[in-house]
């Protein structure tokens, strides 16, 4: 009977133990090296097979450290980490986009001391990058890519209509009347798009209006951001050259354009593997027309951060060198994945795009573009441009109207 | 029972139920049996607890601390980074005052009095058509159940490419009637319904099956009576078949009840919420809060606000059947 009954008291502690021990597994030491997972977002076939390369390499180069590649959708990727972060289980290697620096820091382990510890010289990367994956004097990443926001377009469409390659610098009176010669019979030359990046990028560059002050604070009402909208908007009531869009789909207008159905797509140089890769015509890329202000963009980027929870920062922060070192920048520029963070890198990305005019367009937007600024309510904004520009876009209600709703919904 | 049972046998003047009317062994060892059988129970008493203990530590870890915490979560100010802050009811206050939480309730109010109706109309309708004079009648159940047992995010992907703008639907009217059909997602004024439609066809599988078990299971005896004294089929369906599976119904209609107050992945998918805040639901507004806003004070908050609604109408409900449902059939 005691034995039974102490037999039984050890199995409902084993169920105990088991019930208890779910999380905290990173990183484990196994075989003498520290297993690590690395989390990142992941566009596709092509992308996947570009991050497990960087993770492959880490594993051959950095001798004590094994990392594992997590992957997940970029719109369920702040998401997921920000969730991970707050409840203390992220991974210790953590993708970091440069405008959600801010929201994110909270989680993540400033790199300085580590930086210094490990003289790593700051100087060889895109100073913007520096400054986007920076927050409150502190740096949370080290960074792989930069680049501007630029128009992706359909060489073959441009051709069939009797057009020729739009330049860098062309202005949206040009645009406007190439998309006009793109439109009709149910077709469209670009499909609207709510995600912020895009919807910002493109505001900035037909009259300056900003959501986001360079500090970071948001103004939801400014009213030259306001008139941008507007004059987006009108591409589809107005001017019927903007698909309408179906609902906060942000992903609509990539589509659309990835299965030629439309001729024109706003996006980075981060998507033109992915878009090479499954687009059946040849790509091209162009600045953002140019309002009243003359050319102008955004530009954005991403890096890789530790989080705070890590319990081997040094390790992961090994991963991260050999991650963002020359030869790792240089690989994926070369693919074409990464416009390199590293300026020196940067010309393998040019050369291997096998874009013609790629670095024309690359070098000028970058001449003029600012970092897209990071803010503590960057999430709450992109999922509001989802919820609300949808009815500007359609004619609903005018732009201003929308932002108004969206500003009475921001902490002020 | 068997306690109860169990001093008869222990009475030693009870009068022995063998025809002989002979003192028999068994008595004894009928009394040997119920003490060990006693002494069985005694041990199985004192093993229960160990054997309850990993459920028991389930329903705590995963049921009671959860539901503990999202109370006491929905008294603070609670970010998902940074410090915490007691507000006492603070929160709910905040959601009691806010126009967009008020218009998020009657959002969630719209779809289920839409989708509750029509779910169970077109359910219970199939079903009754169903009858086993249909051939091939297994065949439609496993077609009318398979959007159910689909996952629900495929479902909303293939609906939204049906909706969107040069979809099919809108390609068919196009081809047909020349005209573009209305941007069912993208105007304030149709998504709403048009995401009522798809979760019907989503869910109606389900109820359909319970129906026509509900139906089969009515007695021939009754039908055949009721057709013998000239009722009608409809009066046949309505005042016998009706009251019979009442109880189905009335299962069929609270569960539905319960689940389309908790409509997510629909508008989660198809519109984020929109076009402004016609499609967001209370469901959608917590996890907007908890995991876009990063207010998992809020979040709790209005998570308890569905769940005393929730409460509200099944108590209403229960209270209700008294006067439609029949047990006794």
């Amino acid at each position: 009977m005691r034995k039974e009954a102490l037999l039984a008291g050890v199995l409902a502690l084993g169920l105990l133990g088991v019930t208890g021990c779910g999380s905290g597994s990173e990183p484990s030491n196994a075989g003498g090296k520290t297993d690590m997972t690395w989390a990142m977002w992941v566009g596709g076939t092509a992308d996947q097979d570009a991050w497990q390369k960087v993770a492959d390499t880490v594993n051959s180069k950095v001798p004590d450290v094994h990392i594992t590649l997590q992957g997940s959708t970029f719109a369920d990727y702040f998401t997921k980490m920000s969730t991970q972060l707050s409840s203390n289980s992220a991974p210790c290697l953590v993708a970091v986009q440069s405008l959600r620096t801010t929201a994110l820091k909270d989680g993540l382990l400033p790199l300085d001391d580590l930086v210094k510890k490990n003289n790593v010289n700051l100087a060889d990367f895109d100073k913007s990058m520096i400054t986007g994956l920076s927050a409150d004097g502190n740096l949370y990443g080290l960074p792989y890519d930069v680049g501007p926001m630029v128009m992706f377009y359909n060489k073959d469409k441009f051709k069939a209509a009797g057009l020729a390659d739009p330049k860098p610098g062309w202005t949206t009176e040009e645009f406007l009347a190439d998309a006009k010669k793109l439109s009709g019979a149910g077709k469209y030359a670009i499909a609207q798009n709510s995600a912020d990046l895009n919807i910002e990028s493109q505001v900035l560059a037909y009259n300056g209006g900003r959501v986001v002050g360079a500090d970071g604070t948001i103004n939801a009402s400014d009213p030259q951001f306001a008139k941008g909208l507007q004059w987006v908007s009108d591409l589809t009531n107005v001017e019927k050259v903007a698909a309408p869009i179906a609902g906060g789909d942000s992903s609509f207008g990539n589509n659309e354009f990835l299965a030629g159905s439309t001729a024109m797509n706003i996006d980075g140089p981060w998507s033109l593997l992915d878009a090479k890769a499954k687009a059946k015509f040849n790509v091209g890329i162009v600045t953002l027309p140019a309002g009243s202000g003359g050319t102008a963009t955004f530009s954005a980027g991403s890096g890789w951060g530790i989080s705070k929870n890590c319990k081997t920062p040094d390790q992961a922060f090994k991963a991260l060198e050999t991650m963002t070192g020359p030869g790792m920048l240089g690989e994926l520029a070369t693919a074409g994945r990464a416009l390199s963070a590293r300026t020196a890198e940067q010309a393998n990305w040019f050369d291997h795009a096998a874009i013609p005019g790629a670095d024309a367009t690359i070098k000028a937007a970058s001449t003029t573009a600012v970092p897209m600024p990071s803010s503590p309510n960057s999430d709450q904004l992109g999922q509001l441009f989802n919820q609300y520009l949808v009815k500007s876009f359609n004619g609903q209600d005018s732009a201003a109207g929308v932002m108004k709703d969206i500003a009475s919904q921001l902490p002020q | 029972m068997a306690i109860q049972a169990s001093p008869g046998l222990k009475r030693s003047d009870a009068p022995d139920p063998e025809p002989d009317g002979q003192k028999r062994p068994a008595v004894s060892v009928r009394r040997r049996a119920a003490r060990k059988d006693s002494g069985g129970l005694g041990r199985q008493t004192a093993w229960g607890p160990f054997f309850a203990l990993p459920h028991g530590v389930g329903l705590a870890l995963f049921t009671l601390l959860p539901i503990g915490a999202s109370l006491w979560i929905s008294l603070h100010n609670w970010p998902m980074m940074g410090q915490q802050k007691w507000l006492g009811l603070g929160n709910y206050q905040h959601l009691l005052a806010d126009p967009i939480f008020g218009q998020v309730v009657l959002n969630t109010l719209l779809f289920v009095v839409l989708y509750v109706p029509m779910n169970l109309v077109v359910s219970l309708g199939l079903a009754a058509w169903l009858t086993p004079k249909i051939k091939g009648r297994h065949i439609f159940r496993i077609i009318f159940f398979i959007p159910a047992i689909t996952p629900v995010v495929a479902n909303v992907v293939v609906w939204r490419m049906l909706y969107q703008p040069g979809g099919l639907i809108d390609g068919l009217m196009q081809s047909t009637l020349g005209i573009h059909a209305p941007n069912f997602l993208g105007d304030e004024h149709w998504a709403m319904f048009s995401i009522v439609v798809m979760s019907v066809w989503q869910g109606f599988g389900y109820n359909m099956l319970i129906f026509s078990s509900a139906l089969d299971a009515v007695p021939e005896s009754l039908t055949e009576a009721a057709e013998l004294d000239g009722a009608r089929p409809w009066t046949v369906f309505y005042r016998i078949k009706l009251p019979m599976i009442s109880p189905s119904i009335f299962f069929a209609t609270m569960m539905t009840l319960i689940t389309s107050f908790q409509v997510f992945a629909q508008p989660f998918i198809m519109t984020k919420g929109g076009p402004g805040t016609s499609t967001s639901t209370i469901v959608l507004f917590i996890y907007n809060q908890g995991f876009q806003f990063h207010q998992l004070g809020m979040a709790s908050a209005a998570a308890w606000v569905l769940f005393v609604i929730i409460l509200g109408i099944t108590a209403v409900q229960f209270l209700g059947q008294k006067k439609w449902v029949h047990y006794d059939a």
